[in-house]
């Protein structure tokens, strides 16, 4: 019963809150909001790959990318396709998974920093294509990149319809979706799929002694990794209205491994609280510079490279006090908490093995 | 017929040829140990057997039947399970997450039963159920990858270095435990450097060196062997 309420409490004010921020802030922050659900979608989407199977892939942009372009060019007047929302969703986290699958195939056998280095190539060579298959047959549209995009609609209701303003309406999609993909990773987690993944992630020749198909459960990995990429772009095509492949460089790969790994890899509502933080501390840096000037009456600093300065420091911060994320999961925490414990069991075994 | 009959088998990897033509069999029930210094090939001639290191030329039957194309994790369907070297445990997960991983290849309902078998077996593993295994001492953790081993039902059991890195006292109890392992009819290939003990539990050993087998016979024998004698028991 009490766990009811907290859940009834928690959900009244999700809803509750872009109205009371676009009250305190404006729209501007509700905006904020909306973008924050998206990259907590994205975050677990690569946190399937990089929390649950260890698997590092710096390059995972590029399924956000193929999901918002699938969108786009299936919705715009670009190719002059106005595909329905409800089928152009699903196909972009299909064609995403597809591309996990092939980014998955080749890098099987590599691990760490070369996996990494593979997948980075991988994100850059999916932008390099979108920048550049505008001729001789114009596809994507090239770095102008295509606009005009439809909103998602449902039923006849556009949710860029001027009633209840549109931030607030993508809001609540974004928010209803956020939540199943946050209930998918937790299910999957807990399935034999997901502790198929810890394994891999801990010792994969053990785990492959414990008779788990390395080969296929890593792919599903990327797989399902990448079709949650792929969904959050076509939802980001649908809410921008406008995609250009300098929305997809490497900065924003990197800046979604760091939600996920300052929120606590592999620890779902970690990740979530991540992806949240990181989309909104930049913004909140923004009034560094209206702050310098009220309180020493002149800009010292530039804003703009002191804001970043900061969430520099802050990242670094939280790695030195917190290694195993803001809120990571139990086993970390054990993992980490572990060290003088061991030392005394250690001690109590090896020297009393009559135990 | 052998449960496993190896023969002339070759194994390269990384241009270095690891096993140069070994002959090997076990029965079922048997435990044979297979002895060698660092560097042998004892260890590759185990990851051949289970698919991990691909074979080169030769053959593994199991049950008669050639098993160089099955994927590993078939083999351990077939009921082929591997106790790796270094022990190789799920660090972060608890003790009992690692014991059910075991039995990841099995669907049956046996499994809570044989769960409760191995904590009978391995009491010491009861109390630290749900510690996380990298936390425990190398001799629990060599518990928690021989129990997580027998999860599978294996039918045919390796078990890499069982002794590498324990206390001397330790690997005593583990040694107790592999007994009491053998005890129950399992078929057992014991790749260890520690030659002394290795033998003196095994029915025929086998010794390796550079990648060749140049001797084999009953443990006992082998025990009293001068060459092993003055190569492997020190004396």
């Amino acid at each position: 019963m009490k766990q009811r309420l907290k859940w009834a409490f928690f959900v009244l004010a999700l809803v509750l809150l872009p109205f009371i921020t676009d009250f305190a802030l404006g729209k501007t922050w509700v905006r904020i909001l909306d973008f924050a659900l998206l990259y907590a979608m994205l975050a677990l989407g690569l946190n399937i790959v990089v929390g649950f199977a260890g698997l590092l892939d710096l390059g995972y942009i590029a399924f956000f990318a193929v999901g918002a372009y699938l969108y786009a060019l299936l919705a715009s007047p670009h190719f002059g396709f106005h595909l329905p929302f409800w089928l152009l969703l699903p196909m972009g986290a299909f064609a995403a998974g597809i591309f996990g699958m092939l980014l998955g195939a080749p890098t099987l056998r590599l691990r760490g920093d070369y996996l990494a280095i593979v997948t980075l190539g991988f994100g850059e060579i999916i932008r390099i294509f979108l920048n550049n298959l505008d001729a001789p047959y114009n596809i994507t549209g090239g770095p102008q990149g295509l606009d005009l995009i439809d909103p998602i609609k449902i039923g006849d209701f556009s949710l860029n319809h001027p009633l209840g303003h549109a931030v607030f309406n993508y809001y609540f999609l974004f928010l209803i979706l956020a939540a199943a993909v946050a209930f998918v990773s937790i299910r999957l987690q807990h399935s034999r799929i997901g502790r198929a993944w810890v394994a891999i992630r801990e010792d994969e020749i053990a785990a492959e002694a414990m008779g788990i198909n390395t080969r296929n459960v890593k792919l599903l990995a990327f797989a399902m990794g990448a079709s949650f990429g792929g969904l959050s772009g076509g939802l980001f095509a649908g809410f921008e209205g406008f995609v250009s492949p300098e929305s997809f460089n490497l900065n924003e790969s990197i800046m979604i491994l760091c939600m996920v790994v300052l929120g606590g890899m592999g620890h779902v509502r970690g990740v979530i609280f991540g992806a949240i933080l990181l989309s909104v501390l930049p913004e909140a840096l923004r009034y560094v510079g209206p702050l310098e000037e009220s309180l020493f009456g002149r800009v010292i600093v530039d804003a703009a490279s002191l804001r970043m300065l900061l969430f520099g420091l802050a990242l670094i911060l939280v790695m030195l006090l917190r290694p195993a994320g803001l809120w990571p999961s139990g086993t970390r925490r054990r993992e980490l908490a572990a060290h003088g414990e061991t030392a005394r069991h250690e001690n109590t075994n090896v020297y009393d093995a009559s135990r | 017929m052998n449960l496993l009959e190896i023969s002339d088998l070759h194994v390269s990897y990384d241009g270095i040829k690891a096993v140069r033509g070994i002959d090997l069999s076990l029965e079922e029930g048997e435990i044979v140990s297979l002895i060698g210094a660092n560097g042998a090939g004892k260890s590759t001639t185990l990851k051949a057997v289970c698919g991990i290191t691909p074979v080169h030329s030769g053959s593994i039957l199991f049950e008669g039947e050639d098993i160089r194309s099955i994927p590993p994790h078939m083999l351990v369907k077939r009921g082929i399970s591997l106790v790796p070297e270094g022990r190789g445990l799920f660090g972060r997960s608890t003790v009992e997450e690692n014991l059910k991983m075991g039995a990841y290849s099995r669907r049956d309902k046996g499994i809570a039963d044989d769960l409760e078998k191995i904590y009978a077996l391995f009491p010491r593993l009861l109390e630290r159920r749900s510690q996380a295994a990298g936390t425990l001492s190398g001799g629990e953790q060599q518990m928690v990858s021989l129990g997580r081993a027998l999860m599978a039902r294996p039918r045919l059991l390796f078990l890499d270095e069982p002794s590498m890195g324990l206390a001397p006292i330790m690997v005593q109890k583990i040694f107790e435990i592999i007994r009491t392992v053998a005890s129950t009819g399992m078929t057992i290939l014991l790749v260890e450097q520690n030659a002394k003990i290795a033998l003196s539990m095994s029915q025929r050993g086998y010794v390796m060196e550079s990648g060749k087998i140049t001797l084999s016979d009953a443990s006992s024998a082998l025990l009293e062997n001068p060459q092993v004698k003055a190569a492997y028991l020190g004396q």
